[in-house]
């Protein structure tokens, strides 16, 4: 009761603006006033009395103080004025200010832009109720983390008791015409319980029937909008349900509109269109070309559940172990594709589905993490050197801050000034931080964006990384300003009043600045040389392909109006024409895409010399027109590459080396027949083919990946082939764009154009998880050194200023200026040591963090490490220069007489 | 040798409000003097701290203040006990009372008495 009546009190006074100095004046002037007229009774003189009742009264300064504290709310009322004195101050060395926030930008601007990735790529949960219930089954191999297929889906349906449901979702692109337009689509085939357990409350409709696409259940023409597509494509028109679509030819009735935010199981997935899953069946039914969506070996689907009530993950990884067994023997009763062959070390499991499934998050988790890793590291490099520039402040205002200590202010006083003109400076720093890391994310998007496919990631500036940049800079600011206004708060008046001007403590301050930064600066370098090293492996590694500036393009003539039996030689008549086109070097036509990640296997098996029967059901069968090997870059070792004569009679075919030395060990391989299938069935005479060729061995489905054994043959000998990719090899890339483009549009007019890409691209895109490590870790690097080096040099610049007088006394008593330079180089040499000793430690530690991400390189490796250490000292050796220049260019006379 | 002891600032409180139930309406100068004689200048207060605890009071509502004429005919502020303040006074008297009994029960307890 007391305490709100004196609350109020407060308030009341603090609103509005209520002062009672001058009573409070009154009535210390009318107290001296009555005891110096009682110690005058008492005999003392006027003087003497007016003396001893001013004692007796106290500092007047402190009673005020404590009056107004009493009387307001002090902690707000002095908020605002050191939040004044603080800009005042800021204003008045923007050097100072500018450095500091600078520094705090750079650091700020670097989490923010890595943690905005890691939130949306890693962290960011799927915009569906609970999304913490949803659970991802997954088939895995250790990193490869493939899709799932439709028995196996049935059967984990069927099977499972911790979901309450279960859905199947495969991403796909359709042809959608509408009012007389054709637009390729971004779209997803799903089980109609995919409504259901993502409890998706549809915008408009009722969308599809719980069983809608499951097998056995006759397909039902329906379609449903993604709200973003409804929104721009029909305007939102409120009665678009009922109405048709045509996608890919096929009459579909759009039974409703999904929830405004969701547009996919992953933040790089934006969908159009919702399919049933069964359309798959009506677009590729199962035949000679197309095993169909019900064969147990495609795997392909995303396939999540929403756990009961009561339900966790652990209890669902427990259910998965014990009914592995029998979905795999449910979904492929053969076992031939669950239990050997490719996928028979993919095991089935379960794990978290809050962030649904995205191939970007397989991809970068990892090298995010790693990243974020590094970004505290940076930013406490940051902060250190925002200590050092605020402590180097402080010492110099200690004067000030004695002064201010003499005349009343309490050591509390103290710490909130100098904390509030951290603040400021954390607060600035944030918002250059906030800006610089909004449009560094962008950056790094547009560099892990797949140039083809066009899943563009949406970063999302959600208040969890407000928050999360908000709490970095301001705990960097006032973990920084805590030492300076510590020492602030400590001055000591009889001491600090007499001090000149210089200030001291800077050397004491490197004692331990000094190695942190030394320590910090070297692990971030160490690793992104470490990076720099794997992508430079990459890179320079025999990768089977030289390919210069070939241009390739891919074809799809679904809509162009061929015929598919057709398409092939369409196709092959547009190689001709590309081939006679001036200033084509080389052209070529393909059936699957180097460095797309696409495959194919087949099985295949040979007799060597001795008879000898080798199988091999992993062979990557390539089909190939026009001069491939030369566009490709790829080398024939032995025999020859493919002519026009190959295109008919009997079949020739190239291996690979490795194909060659499995199927033909020990001798050659030209010559020899190798045939299609597992090897059981005696082959026919004229069957398989004959090699003609042996080609390098290529890393064809990506540089990060072995090369596997290939079998190349000509396309014109393979029927029924559709797709195919052209390659071109001219003078430019852009020319070789042009000319593509140019033929396409005349030999299939209004077709819609293939998609170009340049050869390079492919291979940055491949190469795009170490590009951004080594990018990022490149200029975390770079930003360290700075930082590293502008800190030495600030210390020992204040420590040569300093020390002037002595120096000056020791170059008088007979110290050469070398002497000079030289017992300064061994106190700093000293603590780079110390610094160098923990870095190497630290980055020992964090080796494993890293290890999964480096080839070709070690944490440990020596070439590395020199090249880590010698980086180190030569930047460090710069920043010393000048402040050793400086010393020994002391006038010991002047330095002496100064004071 | 006795040394002069700080004075808490609850306690002088305490002491302020005793010294106005005691002599009625007082001014700063005259509160101090008081405490200063009946301590028997044991205890030093450093006189101009008294106005920040004056000040508290006023706003917890157990005294109140206002101009009136000094002893020599001079403007000063009187203080005046309020009823809020003399029940505030009963309350911490009886604490201070209980909290002094239980001390005194302490000191004078023999050894005999913890067995």
């Amino acid at each position: 009761m007391r305490a709100l009546r004196r609350l109020l009190a407060k308030l009341k006074n603090f609103t509005t603006g209520r002062n009672a100095d001058a009573r409070l004046r009154e009535e210390m002037e009318e107290h001296v006033a009555m005891q110096t007229e009682e110690n005058l009774r008492a005999g003392m003189t006027r003087d003497e009395a007016r003396r001893q009742a001013a004692i007796k009264l106290g500092g007047a300064g402190a009673i005020r103080e404590k009056y107004h504290a009493e009387e307001g709310l002090p902690l707000i009322e002095n908020l605002g004025r050191d939040v004044r004195f603080a800009v005042r101050q800021l204003r008045r060395s923007p050097g100072y200010a500018a450095t500091a926030v600078i520094t705090l930008a750079l650091g700020i601007g670097a989490n923010t832009a890595i943690f905005l990735l890691t939130w949306s790529i890693v962290l960011k949960s799927l915009p569906v109720p609970n999304p913490s219930e949803l659970v991802r089954y997954t088939f895995r191999k250790g990193e490869s983390d493939i899709g799932l297929s439709f028995p196996q889906y049935e059967a984990i349906s069927k099977l499972q008791s911790t979901a309450s449901g279960v859905f199947a979702w495969a991403g796909s692109q359709n042809l959608v015409r509408y009012h007389g337009q054709a637009a390729k689509i971004h779209s997803a085939e799903v089980t109609g319980s995919t409504i259901s357990v993502l409890e998706l409350r549809p915008a408009l409709g009722q969308g599809f029937e719980a069983d809608a696409g499951e097998r056995g259940k006759a397909f039902r023409p329906e379609v449903m909008l993604a709200y973003n597509y409804w929104r721009t494509q029909f305007h939102s028109d409120p009665a678009i349900v009922g109405q048709s679509l045509n996608v890919d030819n096929h009459d579909l009735t759009i039974v409703g509109v999904l929830p405004r935010g969701f547009d996919g199981t992953g933040p790089d997935e934006h969908i159009d269109i919702l399919l049933p899953i069964s359309y798959e069946n009506v677009l590729h039914p199962a035949n000679d070309n197309s095993p169909g969506m019900y064969h147990p070996g495609m795997f392909w689907l995303t396939v999540m559940g929403r756990l009961r009530p009561g339900e966790s993950l652990k209890q669902a990884q427990a259910n998965i172990d014990s009914i592995r067994r029998q979905v795999n023997d449910t979904a492929d009763p053969t076992h031939v594709y669950l239990d050997g062959g490719l996928f028979g070390k993919y095991e089935l499991g379960v794990e978290a589905g809050y962030a649904g499934r995205s191939w970007l998050r397989w991809k970068y988790e990892k090298p995010l993490v790693a990243l974020e890793a590094l970004c505290g590291l940076m930013m406490l490099l940051c902060a250190l050197n925002v200590a050092l520039l605020i402590v180097s402040r402080v010492s110099a205002r200690l004067h000030e801050f004695a002064m201010r200590n003499a005349l009343g202010a309490s050591r509390g006083r103290l710490v909130a000034q100098v904390l509030t003109e951290t603040l400021m400076l954390g607060l600035c720093g944030l918002a250059g931080g906030a800006l610089l890391g909004w449009e560094l994310a962008h950056a790094l998007v547009s560099m892990i964006t797949d140039p083809v496919s066009n899943s563009i990631l949406r970063l999302d500036a959600g208040l969890a990384v407000f928050g999360f940049s908000a709490a970095v800079s301001l705990g960097t600011a006032l973990a920084a300003g805590m030492w300076p206004a510590w020492r602030a708060s400590r001055t000591a008046p009889a001491r600090d009043l007499k001090l000149s001007a210089s200030g001291s403590g800077s050397h004491r301050l490197g004692r331990w600045i000094i190695p942190a930064q030394v320590a910090l600066g070297l692990v971030l370098l160490n690793a992104a040389l470490l990076m720099a090293g794997t992508l430079r492996a990459y890179m320079r590694q025999n990768s089977g392909f030289n390919a210069g500036n070939a241009v390739l393009g891919e074809m799809d003539l679904t809509d162009s109006g061929v015929a598919v039996k057709e398409e092939a030689a369409k196709s092959l008549e547009y190689l001709r024409q590309v081939q006679a086109a001036p200033g084509v070097q080389a052209a070529a036509l393909m059936t699957m895409v180097p460095i797309s990640g696409s495959f194919g296997t087949n099985d295949m098996f040979a007799y060597d010399a001795k008879g000898n029967l080798h199988v091999n059901k992993q062979m990557w069968p390539e089909d190939v027109a026009g001069d491939y090997f030369t566009v490709l870059g790829t080398r024939i070792l032995q025999g020859r590459a493919f002519t026009a004569a190959d295109a008919s009679g009997d079949r020739n075919c190239i291996l690979s080396a490795a194909a060659a030395a499995e199927f033909f060990p020990g001798g050659s391989a030209i010559g020899r027949r190798v045939y299609f299938g597992d090897g059981k069935d005696k082959p026919k005479e004229h069957s398989g083919c004959q090699v003609v060729g042996v080609a390098e061995d290529a890393r064809f489905a990506s540089l990060l990946e072995p090369a596997p054994e290939m079998v190349y043959m000509p396309l014109e000998q393979i029927p029924g082939l559709s797709y195919f990719t052209i390659a071109v090899k001219t003078a430019n890339t852009n020319f070789g764009a042009d000319t593509l483009r140019n033929i396409y549009r005349r030999e299939f007019p209004g077709a819609p154009l293939p998609r170009i890409e340049r050869f390079s691209d492919a291979i940055n895109y491949d190469l795009s998880r170490q590009r951004l490590l080594s990018s990022v870790s490149g200029g975390f690097a770079l930003l360290a050194l700075t930082l590293v080096a502008t800190g030495l040099y600030g210390i020992l610049g204040r420590t040569v200023t300093e020390q002037r007088r002595e120096i000056g006394i020791r170059m008088a008593l007979g110290a050469e200026r070398k002497q000079i330079v030289i017992a300064l180089l061994a106190s700093v040499g000293l603590r780079v040591a110390v610094g160098v000793v923990f870095g190497v430690a630290l980055a020992a530690a964090a080796s494993s963090l890293i290890r999964s991400l480096l080839y070709g390189v070690t944490p440990g490796n020596p070439w590395v490490a020199l090249a880590t250490l010698s980086l180190l000292v030569a930047v460090l050796s710069l920043a010393f220069v000048f402040p050793a220049g400086r010393a020994a260019s002391v006038n010991p006379m002047e330095a002496i007489r100064e004071e | 040798m006795k040394t002069k002891k700080d004075v808490q600032q609850g306690t002088l409180a305490l002491m302020v409000l005793k010294t106005l139930e005691t002599l009625g309406p007082l001014h700063g100068y005259g509160i101090a003097r008081r405490i200063e004689r009946i301590s028997g200048d044991l205890l030093e207060v450093n006189q101009g701290t008294l106005y920040p605890v004056l000040l508290r009071l006023e706003q917890e509502g157990a005294v109140e203040s206002d101009w009136g004429p000094s002893e020599n005919n001079r403007r000063a502020r009187f203080y005046r006990l309020t009823r809020a303040g003399r029940k505030q006074l009963e309350a911490e008297k009886r604490e201070w009372e209980a909290t002094a009994a239980i001390i005194e029960r302490f000191f004078t307890l023999k050894a005999e008495d913890w067995a």
